[in-house]
């Protein structure tokens, strides 16, 4: 067996992030009460930001720095589209875990079974272009070691050691001189194995391994074994989907298409990369965008004949996106595809909604809706403020209902107060009813509100404003 | 009759809800022209007292009260007509406190069912009342009981008028309008919508409506109210103002009398005592003028009748003195520093050495209490305070409340939150405002950390943080001002449970009972009283002396010597920085010299511009001293002519200024409470005018007025510093010739002082004194004596220093060994019943020394050490050991600095001089030799970030390297550029002038550079800007 690591050590950024900025941005995690910088794009090591640097510090130093919050979800969909992408270099693909602790978050890394496949790219100086020529498109920080083991191989990419190490012994005296720290040991123990004066590989190997699982326990003499080829190394094998269902979730509202496009990129190349691998094409896949508390928006994507060609995929996307408005901003896309290189037949149901109404009402809001557009009809819900215009608010239907009390309320409020000019003082039947608040948003509300009857026999809600303005308003009408 | 009185109304004390400071309240029901005002906290008597001295001020009646609900949804404010009921609600109060967790409390129906008979109670109603409370209260308060009207312009005023008004008339209720006050002015309703969101720990925009519909819970004109109100509903409220005639002024209380022999006064007993003492104090016989004087004192005592507080403290000190171990203790303040107090042994200062001013001891003129603050040594204290309470009962002892107060970061904190912005923006905000930064550089800080925030936010967010500064937020417990009283102390005033277990404080704080002229004892704590006994403990033990203050020679030159020297690290008061630095100058000889010493290094004299002065006279013949005039010589001669202490004020004011005496200690008292009352420009004008009539000069005016500002908060008596220079005096002789029984105490009573563990022992080190390290194998808990080959002694380090060992454990192991030595490391762990922790932690530091080959080794066994530890009998099996490097010596400092805070190896900048030195930094020790004016380039561990607020923006930092400290001074364009050079640095190398005036040493910084990579692994241990 040979096996090639691809170690990720920016993960944590790139699951997040596809493209780079100026700006200095860091990933960071919560431990108790203190938040830590996980890693950080290069403009973030220029400032002198380090990955396990306290946040509060990393501040004083950049205060322009950019947080993220570290998202092991966002890492764990990364790394299966990466799993299904290099399946196309080898039917043995095995992705790692995603290490809970932040501190071990660069260790994250990705193997491939190398020794069946180099033949079939022509040899070994073939596949590693080819490989790093698709991985490059993807634009992730990567790091690659060839070795006898996963933990070897893997221990080799960390230790940017870019020589194949074909058999044990030569792996063994490879890594003698590497620092423990390139181990990816758990921060507790490296520190341990620091002050007994256990620095190097070399050193720690030679302890009796009864005396290590003493103190560490049997895991990490299980590690160094599995290390060195004396224990054996089984994991599970990343297997193909039948169904093609990627995710990239941003942590921050994108707003122009044009931005959509670095993660499109790379979702794409992706999507190629399974396609390869399983040697086939797609004539119609489906992007979704996501959008912070509504329904996502689909985007059909059919091409007219079969293909697999990424970066026709993202200029058919992007001719397509050009007349295409997104309702919201977008916080996550989805690529799925679930039938290859056959036609096209079941058109999704734009209207697919969750509508638990009785039939009737769905019926009758779905008239409407159909006759005033969709952006016209909305349910209702109230809202805890004191202020008459800001005490309701638009929901998605249906109407979810409240228990609130307020005052008693005019049913029908105008959209904006109307100002009044008042030339005879009309009866006031009741008020004033002093209304002040809401400073913190909008700019501070004082009014007077009084009910008053018209010699036509219609009641109004009207109010003074007492603020700088000052004057009349009429702001609802009685039934 | 026309007119309102405000009958319910919550100040700032009702935490969170009311949104005015008392002061504030009552000033503007004054300004409106009400009849009266009450202040009605809710389950408080908090803010009372501010509120009585408001009303003195402003000529308000005030009505006292308090608000409360239960938890069967009774609302209802109490108003007290008489003392009696009074102390009934000072009683509900306490009962319903002590019910309950701190800061909280709890009450129900039935609380109200007895105990409130004197009580007026004014019923606010739920919106849909219930008959049955109406009776109920009806019964319980007959002829006593009003319906609160409470009308705010809600949606249907009209409606809730009629419904009460229906109410009252079937059961026989009166009406009665009040307002629910919860701010003086309507401008205070965003700041009172935000304590809203603080309280329910929410936004404001999350708030809805848990905030009030509009801003009409403020003090409304009558005109306002006349709108809203039926007119005899207002003219109800003076009616009920008019039956509550109590006053504050009213409240006396006695001190326990027990402590008077059953047939005796209180006076002859004192007089006994007394003269028992001065035959103590002067064996020989006691000299006429002491008679005199004393003869003098004890009847103004009497007059005053003060006994019992003199036998109070006197039997508190006697008590502590008589301990199986005594305790240490000293009396300081005004009456301490009286013949009477001298031979009761309340205090050591001998009144052959300074002259007191009875005036300020008590005043007659206006029967305000004296004043005696005692030290205790820091770590029994404890056992004192229990005494009290044992001897005098938990109903009459309590200890009286500290104000906790928003501060700008507090206040930016809570207000942010409530605003919504984001937690690590409010984060970046309170840090960004560190406090030398001005409230109105604000903004330009703000954009230069990067944030960009709304202006509009911006604007509401400093509003508000400065409407906030200042509000009481909670009561803690004071450090140790007793109030003991013959009767309950919660007929005085309510008690409540503070957050120590089974403690308790009174609702008031130490201003409050001096504003109320009550007498409090206070029992505080001095770190120095523990290390100057501890040093005696270990002289003892090593069997030297001396092992009393009274043992310590008087007057030593060499003592003096080092303290010209400013070689005072660790000595008590002129150990800091700025201290230090006027040593040189002042050079004081004798006691008195050290008294003004203390003194004058101060906020107080600083800002009044009075140390220049001083040192110029200083050594002028008497002659030539200028006084202001012939009258204030005798007031100023001992500090030639310049006004330094708190005494010398106040006599000014009297010589110069034509004040009494009683207005001198009025005036005294207003200096105390500047912020609190700004009653201080009305002693601005009395004092100008006086002195310009008596013919003193404008700038001398000013200057005296200044001063006064400056002591306005650090005010600082000529009683205290005497005391205080006693033990300076003494922690100064023992540091100079028992150093290493003196460091070793010192080290022993942390944390306390102004230098950490490693910076004492470095400065003993540099007296010769050898440091010894931690080792199980003869380190007891605390550092020890070991009798070194030469010099004075040696300092064995204790477990205590060593970070990660219990005290449990640490015991373990020395009575484990005294049962029979250690012989090996594993057998340490086993018989002293080592955590792996413990383990690991000792090994870190070398403490198995003398067990193991190396640290690296005994690291590596304690790592086998098990969670679970084997039965006694199965010893750890002996592995082969492995071949582990040994730890070079910089790692073994590393780790020291790392589990003890220190090393008795070579300092980190020892190790790193040669390459210091090939970047042409100098030594501390070399800068003496350096003319004044040169270029020189310093390097140091960071020990100390200064920034004092008499320095206009400078900053102060403390290098340390092994042959001194190093200070430097940053001019605020300089800090400003290198700021982020020096904030959380180690390791500095500065570049700039050399400036030695008079042997005071500076660098004044030019240009920084951080060298913290090079000592990376090193904790830092900097205490800034505190």
């Amino acid at each position: 067996m040979l096996w090639l690591c691809i170690a990720l050590p920016q993960l944590s950024l790139e699951a997040l992030r596809s493209e780079d900025s100026d700006v200095p941005l860091v990933v960071t995690a919560c431990e108790g009460s203190a938040r830590w910088i996980v890693c950080g794009n290069p403009a973030a090591l220029d400032a002198r930001l380090k990955p396990d640097m306290n946040y509060t510090v990393a501040l004083a130093l950049c205060p322009t720095v950019q947080k993220l919050e570290r998202s092991a979800a966002a890492e764990t969909a990364a790394l299966a589209r990466l799993a299904a992408w290099a399946y196309q270099f080898s039917s043995t693909v095995i992705a790692g875990e995603i290490p809970v602790d932040f501190r071990l978050a660069r260790s994250c890394a990705l193997w491939l079974e190398i020794g069946g496949s180099l033949k079939l790219f022509g040899g070994f100086r073939n596949f590693i272009a080819a490989l790093e020529h698709e991985l490059k498109l993807l634009h992730y920080s990567y790091q690659l070691g060839i070795g006898p083991t996963l933990e070897g191989a893997a221990l080799l990419a960390r230790g940017e050691i870019r020589v194949v190490m074909p058999s044990i012994a030569a792996l063994q005296l490879r890594i003698r001189n590497l620092p423990i720290a390139l181990l990816a040991l758990e921060p507790e123990i490296a520190g341990a194995l620091h002050t007994a004066g256990v620095r190097t590989i070399g050193l720690l190997l030679e302890l009796p391994r009864a005396a290590v699982s003493k103190r560490f326990g049997v895991q990490l003499g299980n590690f160094l074994d599995r290390l060195i080829g004396a224990a054996a190394d089984p994991r599970p094998v990343f297997r193909l989907p039948h169904r093609y269902d990627a995710r990239f979730d941003f942590e921050f509202e994108v707003k122009s298409t044009e931005a959509l496009l670095f993660p499109l990129r790379r979702m794409l190349h992706e999507f190629a990369g399974f396609l390869r691998a399983r040697d086939t094409g797609v004539q119609r896949f489906t992007l979704t965008f996501a959008h912070r508390g509504a329904t996502s928006t689909p985007l059909d994507v059919g091409l007219s004949l079969a293909d697999r060609d990424a970066n026709r995929f993202l200029t058919l996307v992007r001719e397509q996106l050009e007349h295409f408005e997104l309702p919201a901003p977008t916080i996550g896309l989805g690529l799925t595809a679930d039938q290859f290189a056959m036609p096209a037949a079941l058109q999704a149901d734009l209207a697919q909604g969750g509508l638990q109404q009785s039939e009737e009402l769905a019926h009758t809001i779905d008239r409407l809706a159909a006759r005033l557009g969709t952006q016209h009809v909305h349910g209702l819900r109230q809202v805890a403020d004191h202020r008459p215009e800001a005490s309701w608010a638009a929901t998605p239907l249906p109407n979810p209902g409240g228990n609130l009390q307020f005052p008693e309320r005019p049913l029908w409020l105008l959209q904006e107060p109307k100002p009044l000019q008042l030339s005879v003082m009309p009866q006031i039947v009741a008020g004033p009813e002093r209304i002040e608040g809401g400073w913190w948003d909008t700019g501070d509300v004082q009014r007077d509100y009084y009910v008053v009857h018209l010699s036509n026999g219609s009641s109004l809600w009207v109010y003074q404003d007492l603020g700088e303005h000052g004057g009349w308003y009429l702001h609802g009408f009685w039934s | 009759m026309s007119g309102y009185a405000e009958l319910h109304c919550l100040s700032n004390f009702t935490f969170l809800r009311g949104a005015s400071h008392p002061g504030e309240l009552v000033a503007q029901a004054a300004a409106l022209g009400y009849s009266a005002i009450a202040v009605t906290d809710e389950c408080s008597m908090a803010g009372i007292v501010r509120a009585h001295d408001a009303a003195k001020a402003h000529k308000l009646k005030l009505i006292v009260g308090a608000e409360f609900r239960t938890l069967d949804d009774l609302h209802v404010v109490l108003l007290a007509p008489t003392q009696t009921a009074y102390a009934e609600i000072c009683a509900l109060i306490t009962r319903a406190r002590l019910a309950a967790d701190k800061g909280t409390y709890r009450l129900t129906r039935a609380d109200f069912q007895s105990g409130l008979e004197h009580c007026l109670a004014l019923w606010v109603p739920p919106a849909e009342p219930r008959a049955g409370t109406a009776g109920w209260l009806r019964e319980l308060f007959s002829g006593r009981c009003w319906i609160a009207v409470e009308l705010h312009m809600g949606a249907d005023d009209a409606g809730r008028l009629a419904k009460l008004r229906q109410l009252g008339a079937v059961h026989g209720l009166p009406l009665v309008a009040t307002g629910d006050v919860h701010m003086h002015v309507p401008q205070r309703r965003a700041l009172q919508d935000t304590l809203t969101a603080i309280r329910h720990r929410c936004t404001l925009a999350a708030a809805g409506q848990r905030l009030f519909p509009n801003g009409e819970r403020h003090l409304r004109s009558y005109e306002q109210l006349r709108r809203l109100y039926p007119r005899e509903l207002l003219d109800e409220t003076l009616q009920v103002a008019q039956r509550c005639e109590f006053s504050l002024n009213e409240l006396r209380y006695r001190y326990p009398r027990e402590l008077v022999p059953p047939g005796m006064e209180a006076c002859e007993h004192l007089r006994n005592l007394t003269e028992a003492g001065l035959r103590m104090r002067w064996p020989q016989g006691v000299p006429q003028k002491i008679h005199e004087t004393v003869a003098k004192e004890l009847a103004l005592i009497k007059k005053l009748q003060y006994e019992h507080f003199f036998l109070t403290v006197h039997e508190i000190v006697e008590w502590a003195r008589n301990r199986p171990k005594p305790i240490l203790c000293q009396g300081r303040g005004s009456a301490a520093n009286s013949v009477v107090c001298y031979a009761l042994r309340i205090t050591e200062v001998s009144p052959d050495n300074i002259a007191m001013l009875f005036e300020r001891f008590i005043s007659a003129e206006r029967n305000e209490p004296p004043d005696i603050d005692v030290d205790f040594e820091h770590e029994r204290r404890e056992e004192v305070i229990q005494h009290v309470f044992e001897k005098y009962g938990r109903e009459r002892a309590a200890l009286a409340a500290t104000v906790i107060t928003y501060r700008s970061k507090s206040a930016l904190r809570d207000v942010g939150k409530a605003l919504g912005l984001d937690p690590d923006v409010i984060d970046r905000l309170a840090k960004a405002q560190a406090y030398w930064d001005n409230w109105e550089t604000f903004r330009d800080s703000i954009a230069s950390q990067g944030l960009h925030l709304d202006a509009e936010v911006i604007r509401r967010l400093c509003a508000l943080v400065q409407e906030l500064r200042n509000f009481p937020r909670h009561l803690s417990q004071h450090v140790g001002g007793f109030v003991i009283a013959q009767d309950r102390v919660s007929d005085l005033v309510p008690v409540e449970n503070a957050s120590m277990p089974e403690r308790q404080v009174i609702q008031w704080d130490k201003t409050d009972l001096e504003s109320l002229g009550l007498l409090k004892v206070d029992v505080l704590a001095l770190g120095m009283l523990t290390a100057v006994q501890r040093t005696f403990d270990l002289l003892s033990k090593a069997g030297t002396w001396p092992t009393h203050m009274e043992h310590i020679p008087r007057e030593d030159p060499e003592t003096y010597d080092m303290i010209c020297n400013a070689d005072t690290i660790g000595v008590f008061q002129i150990e800091s920085r700025a201290q230090m630095s006027m040593l040189p100058r002042l050079r004081p000889r004798n006691y008195y010299d050290l008294v003004i010493e203390i003194a004058i290094v101060r906020p107080g004299p600083i800002k009044g511009g009075m140390v220049h002065p001083y040192l110029q006279r200083r050594d002028l013949p008497e002659d030539e001293v200028p006084y202001p005039s012939e009258e204030l010589r005798p007031v100023l001669a001992k500090t030639r002519g310049v006004p330094i202490f708190q005494e010398q004020v106040m006599q000014i004011a009297i010589v110069a200024a034509g004040f009494s005496a009683g207005e001198a200690d009025q005036l005294r008292r207003a200096m105390g409470a500047w912020q609190r009352s700004g009653r201080m420009n009305l002693y601005q004008q009395k004092l100008m005018d006086g002195m310009r009539a008596h013919g003193y000069s404008e700038t001398f005016a000013e200057q005296i007025y200044k001063q006064i500002e400056g002591f306005g908060e650090y005010g600082f008596p000529e009683s205290h510093s005497a005391s205080f220079a006693l033990l300076t005096y003494v922690s100064s002789w023992l540091k100079q010739h028992r150093p290493a029984a003196f460091f070793a105490g010192l080290i022993n009573s942390q944390p306390m002082g102004f230098y950490q563990p490693a910076q004492l022992l470095e400065q003993a080190k540099r007296q010769q004194v050898q440091i010894l390290p931690v080792d199980v194998t003869v380190s007891e808990h605390q550092c020890t004596l070991e009798r070194a080959g030469q010099g004075n002694g040696a300092i064995r380090l204790g477990t205590r220093l060593v970070k990660g060992l219990r005290d449990e454990e640490a015991q373990r192991i020395v009575a484990a060994r005294k049962e029979r030595p250690f012989t090996s490391m594993a057998e340490v762990v086993q018989r002293a019943e080592l955590s792996p922790h413990a383990t690991r932690a000792l090994a870190m530091c070398g403490a198995f020394r003398g067990l193991t080959a190396h640290r690296n080794l005994a690291f590596w066994e304690a790592l086998a050490v098990a969670k679970a530890r084997p039965p006694l009998a199965d010893v750890p099996s002996d592995e082969d050991l492995p071949a582990l490097p040994r730890p070079t010596e910089w790692e073994e400092i590393l780790r020291d600095y790392y589990q003890l805070g220190l090393s008795t190896g070579r300092h980190p900048l020892a190790v790193l001089r040669p390459r210091l030195r090939s970047l042409g930094v100098v030594r501390r020790r070399d800068l003496e030799r350096i003319d004044s004016g040169s270029q020189v380039c310093v390097s140091g561990l960071v020990t100390h970030l200064q920034h004092p607020q008499t320095a206009k923006g400078v900053v102060f930092a403390s290098l340390e390297d092994e042959t001194g400290i190093n200070n430097i001074i940053f001019w605020p364009k300089v800090f400003d550029a290198e700021r982020h050079n020096v904030i959380g640095t180690t390791l500095l190398i500065v570049h700039g002038e050399l400036q030695n005036e008079q042997g005071v040493i500076h660098v004044v910084a030019q240009r920084v550079e951080d060298y913290s990579h090079w000592v990376e692994r090193l904790p830092r241990k900097s205490r800034d800007f505190h």
